[in-house]
Protein backbone atom coordinates (compact mmCIF):
# COMPACT_ATOMS: atom_id res chain seq x y z
CA UNK A 1 0.00 0.00 0.00
CA UNK A 2 1.67 3.35 -1.03
CA UNK A 3 0.08 6.13 0.66
CA UNK A 4 0.30 9.94 0.38
CA UNK A 5 -0.91 12.25 3.28
CA UNK A 6 -1.63 15.71 2.92
CA UNK A 7 -1.82 17.35 6.04
CA UNK A 8 -2.52 21.03 5.73
CA UNK A 9 -2.86 22.97 8.34
CA UNK A 10 -4.12 26.88 9.08
CA UNK A 11 -3.31 29.75 11.69
CA UNK A 12 -6.49 31.38 12.16
CA UNK A 13 -5.08 34.50 13.00
CA UNK A 14 -8.41 36.33 11.33
CA UNK A 15 -6.75 35.97 7.80
CA UNK A 16 -5.67 33.33 6.14
CA UNK A 17 -2.24 34.03 6.20
CA UNK A 18 -0.38 31.15 6.98
CA UNK A 19 0.01 27.73 6.73
CA UNK A 20 2.00 24.76 7.50
CA UNK A 21 2.01 21.57 4.92
CA UNK A 22 3.21 18.15 5.57
CA UNK A 23 3.14 15.37 2.78
CA UNK A 24 3.97 11.56 4.03
CA UNK A 25 4.11 9.13 1.73
CA UNK A 26 5.90 5.99 0.85
CA UNK A 27 9.73 6.12 -0.53
CA UNK A 28 8.05 4.10 -3.36
CA UNK A 29 5.47 6.97 -4.42
CA UNK A 30 5.80 8.33 -7.49
CA UNK A 31 6.96 12.35 -6.62
CA UNK A 32 5.06 13.52 -9.87
CA UNK A 33 1.75 12.27 -7.18
CA UNK A 34 3.14 14.27 -4.33
CA UNK A 35 3.84 16.80 -6.19
CA UNK A 36 0.53 17.60 -8.60
CA UNK A 37 -1.13 16.78 -5.52
CA UNK A 38 0.25 19.70 -3.58
CA UNK A 39 -0.18 21.53 -6.34
CA UNK A 40 -3.88 21.20 -6.22
CA UNK A 41 -4.09 21.55 -2.92
CA UNK A 42 -2.92 25.22 -4.02
CA UNK A 43 -4.90 26.08 -6.58
CA UNK A 44 -8.34 24.87 -4.86
CA UNK A 45 -7.09 27.28 -1.90
CA UNK A 46 -6.52 30.30 -4.36
CA UNK A 47 -10.05 29.48 -6.03
CA UNK A 48 -11.62 29.64 -2.49
CA UNK B 1 -0.64 5.28 7.29
CA UNK B 2 2.32 6.64 5.47
CA UNK B 3 5.83 6.07 6.53
CA UNK B 4 7.41 9.32 7.04
CA UNK B 5 7.24 13.19 7.56
CA UNK B 6 8.68 14.67 3.80
CA UNK B 7 8.57 17.88 4.72
CA UNK B 8 6.79 21.42 6.28
CA UNK B 9 7.16 25.08 5.73
CA UNK B 10 4.87 27.94 7.26
CA UNK B 11 4.35 31.67 6.80
CA UNK B 12 4.68 34.21 4.96
CA UNK B 13 6.92 32.02 2.45
CA UNK B 14 9.26 29.28 1.47
CA UNK B 15 11.85 30.50 3.11
CA UNK B 16 12.87 32.12 6.48
CA UNK B 17 13.10 30.33 9.56
CA UNK B 18 10.53 27.85 8.74
CA UNK B 19 11.80 24.34 10.17
CA UNK B 20 12.77 21.50 7.71
CA UNK B 21 12.68 17.75 9.37
CA UNK B 22 15.70 16.23 8.70
CA UNK B 23 15.30 12.90 7.17
CA UNK B 24 17.30 10.02 6.49
CA UNK B 25 18.14 10.70 3.05
CA UNK B 26 16.38 7.51 1.69
CA UNK B 27 13.31 7.83 3.68
CA UNK B 28 12.80 11.30 1.56
CA UNK B 29 10.32 11.34 -1.21
CA UNK B 30 9.14 14.62 -1.54
CA UNK B 31 9.23 18.29 0.23
CA UNK B 32 6.27 20.19 0.20
CA UNK B 33 6.42 24.26 1.09
CA UNK B 34 4.26 26.59 0.59
CA UNK B 35 2.80 29.12 2.35
CA UNK B 36 -0.40 31.39 1.32
CA UNK B 37 -1.63 34.70 1.74
CA UNK B 38 -5.06 35.17 1.03
CA UNK B 39 -8.31 36.97 1.28
CA UNK B 40 -9.64 37.68 5.14
CA UNK B 41 -11.89 34.39 6.33
CA UNK B 42 -14.68 35.23 8.70
CA UNK B 43 -14.72 31.64 9.49
CA UNK B 44 -12.63 28.91 8.83
CA UNK B 45 -14.07 26.10 7.29
CA UNK B 46 -11.46 22.97 6.94
CA UNK B 47 -13.71 21.17 4.39
CA UNK B 48 -13.10 23.93 1.97
CA UNK B 49 -9.75 23.09 1.70
CA UNK B 50 -9.59 19.49 1.94
CA UNK B 51 -7.84 17.78 -1.40
CA UNK B 52 -10.33 16.63 -3.87
CA UNK B 53 -10.03 14.32 -7.09
CA UNK B 54 -7.56 16.21 -10.01
CA UNK B 55 -5.84 15.95 -13.42
CA UNK B 56 -3.33 13.33 -11.33
CA UNK B 57 -5.72 11.28 -9.55
CA UNK B 58 -9.09 11.33 -12.50
CA UNK B 59 -8.36 7.16 -12.38
CA UNK B 60 -8.91 6.78 -8.81
CA UNK B 61 -11.37 5.37 -6.98
CA UNK B 62 -13.10 7.96 -4.80
CA UNK B 63 -14.05 7.09 -1.17
CA UNK B 64 -16.12 9.49 0.82
CA UNK B 65 -16.33 7.44 3.60
CA UNK B 66 -14.26 9.06 5.72
CA UNK B 67 -14.52 12.98 4.53
CA UNK B 68 -16.05 15.69 6.43
CA UNK B 69 -16.04 17.38 9.53
CA UNK B 70 -13.64 15.10 12.52
CA UNK B 71 -13.88 15.89 16.47
CA UNK B 72 -11.02 17.78 16.63
CA UNK B 73 -10.42 16.35 20.36
CA UNK B 74 -10.12 12.91 18.60
CA UNK B 75 -6.86 11.07 18.96
CA UNK B 76 -6.17 10.99 15.05
CA UNK B 77 -7.47 14.71 14.67
CA UNK B 78 -4.11 16.00 14.23
CA UNK B 79 -0.33 14.70 13.80
CA UNK B 80 0.58 17.49 16.58
CA UNK B 81 -2.05 16.49 19.22
CA UNK B 82 -0.24 12.83 19.72
CA UNK B 83 3.48 14.60 19.03
CA UNK B 84 2.23 17.32 21.70
CA UNK B 85 1.07 15.36 24.12
CA UNK B 86 4.36 12.94 24.34
CA UNK B 87 6.64 15.94 24.12
CA UNK B 88 4.32 17.25 27.57
CA UNK B 89 3.25 20.13 25.31
CA UNK B 90 -0.20 21.07 26.56
CA UNK B 91 -1.23 23.95 23.43
CA UNK B 92 -5.11 22.08 23.00
CA UNK B 93 -6.98 20.74 20.26
CA UNK B 94 -7.38 22.46 16.73
CA UNK B 95 -10.14 24.83 16.21
CA UNK B 96 -11.77 22.60 13.29
CA UNK B 97 -10.43 19.43 11.47
CA UNK B 98 -11.79 18.08 8.41
CA UNK B 99 -10.90 15.17 6.19
CA UNK B 100 -10.93 14.65 2.38
CA UNK B 101 -12.00 11.50 0.94
CA UNK B 102 -9.88 8.58 0.39
CA UNK B 103 -8.68 8.43 -3.57
CA UNK B 104 -7.63 4.66 -4.46
CA UNK B 105 -5.99 3.69 -7.44
CA UNK B 106 -5.52 -0.35 -7.72
CA UNK B 107 -2.71 -1.10 -10.18
CA UNK B 108 -2.27 -4.92 -9.96
CA UNK B 109 -0.74 -5.45 -6.60
CA UNK B 110 -0.01 -1.88 -6.01
CA UNK B 111 -2.74 0.30 -4.56
CA UNK B 112 -2.10 4.06 -3.99
CA UNK B 113 -4.27 5.99 -1.77
CA UNK B 114 -3.95 9.96 -1.43
CA UNK B 115 -5.73 11.41 1.56
CA UNK B 116 -5.77 14.90 3.62
CA UNK B 117 -6.34 16.25 6.49
CA UNK B 118 -6.84 19.99 7.55
CA UNK B 119 -7.01 21.96 10.76
CA UNK B 120 -7.31 25.23 11.91
CA UNK B 121 -5.05 26.00 14.93
CA UNK B 122 -3.92 29.49 17.28
CA UNK B 123 -1.12 31.44 16.24
CA UNK B 124 0.00 30.10 19.44
CA UNK B 125 -0.69 26.20 19.06
CA UNK B 126 1.39 26.81 15.59
CA UNK B 127 4.30 28.54 17.83
CA UNK B 128 4.47 25.43 19.45
CA UNK B 129 4.20 23.14 16.73
CA UNK B 130 6.96 24.60 14.57
CA UNK B 131 9.33 24.36 17.14
CA UNK B 132 8.79 20.53 17.58
CA UNK B 133 10.54 19.05 14.66
CA UNK B 134 13.87 20.41 15.71
CA UNK B 135 13.61 18.97 19.30
CA UNK B 136 16.25 16.49 20.15
CA UNK B 137 14.18 14.35 22.23
CA UNK B 138 11.85 13.32 18.31
CA UNK B 139 15.02 11.59 17.95
CA UNK B 140 14.21 9.81 14.50
CA UNK B 141 11.14 9.70 12.10
CA UNK B 142 9.73 6.01 10.87
CA UNK B 143 10.79 4.35 8.17
CA UNK B 144 8.19 2.16 6.23
CA UNK B 145 9.57 -1.02 8.30
CA UNK B 146 8.03 0.72 11.59
CA UNK B 147 4.23 0.75 10.30
CA UNK B 148 1.98 -0.97 12.01
CA UNK B 149 3.58 -1.80 15.28
CA UNK B 150 0.63 -0.62 17.21
CA UNK B 151 2.29 2.94 17.93
CA UNK B 152 0.31 5.87 19.35
CA UNK B 153 1.19 8.31 16.16
CA UNK B 154 1.55 7.25 12.99
CA UNK B 155 4.51 8.99 12.03
CA UNK B 156 6.29 8.33 15.61
CA UNK B 157 7.93 5.02 16.40
CA UNK B 158 8.27 2.50 19.10
CA UNK B 159 11.21 1.45 20.86
CA UNK B 160 11.69 -1.99 21.89
CA UNK B 161 10.63 -2.79 25.28
CA UNK B 162 10.03 0.51 26.14
CA UNK B 163 7.53 1.32 28.30
CA UNK B 164 4.70 4.61 28.41
CA UNK B 165 4.84 7.15 26.12
CA UNK B 166 8.24 8.49 25.72
CA UNK B 167 8.56 4.88 24.38
CA UNK B 168 4.85 4.44 22.28
CA UNK B 169 6.29 7.75 20.59
CA UNK B 170 9.72 6.86 19.83
CA UNK B 171 10.83 10.10 22.42
CA UNK B 172 13.80 10.07 24.65
CA UNK B 173 14.82 11.96 27.25
CA UNK B 174 18.22 14.34 26.41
Amino acid sequence: MIEVDLHIVFVDTGRVETQLTFVTANRETDPALITSATARVVQQMDNQ
Amino acid sequence: MAGFLAGCSSHGGPSGDDPVVTLPPAAVTAVSTFARSTAVAARLDPRRYVYTQGPETSDFYVDNGFAGVVDPTGQNASLFLQIDSCMGNIVGTPSAVASGPRLIQQSGQAVTSVNSQVEIVTPEQRAVHVKEPRDQRLDRLPRPADTGDGCVGPHLVRRPGARGCDGACGLHRP
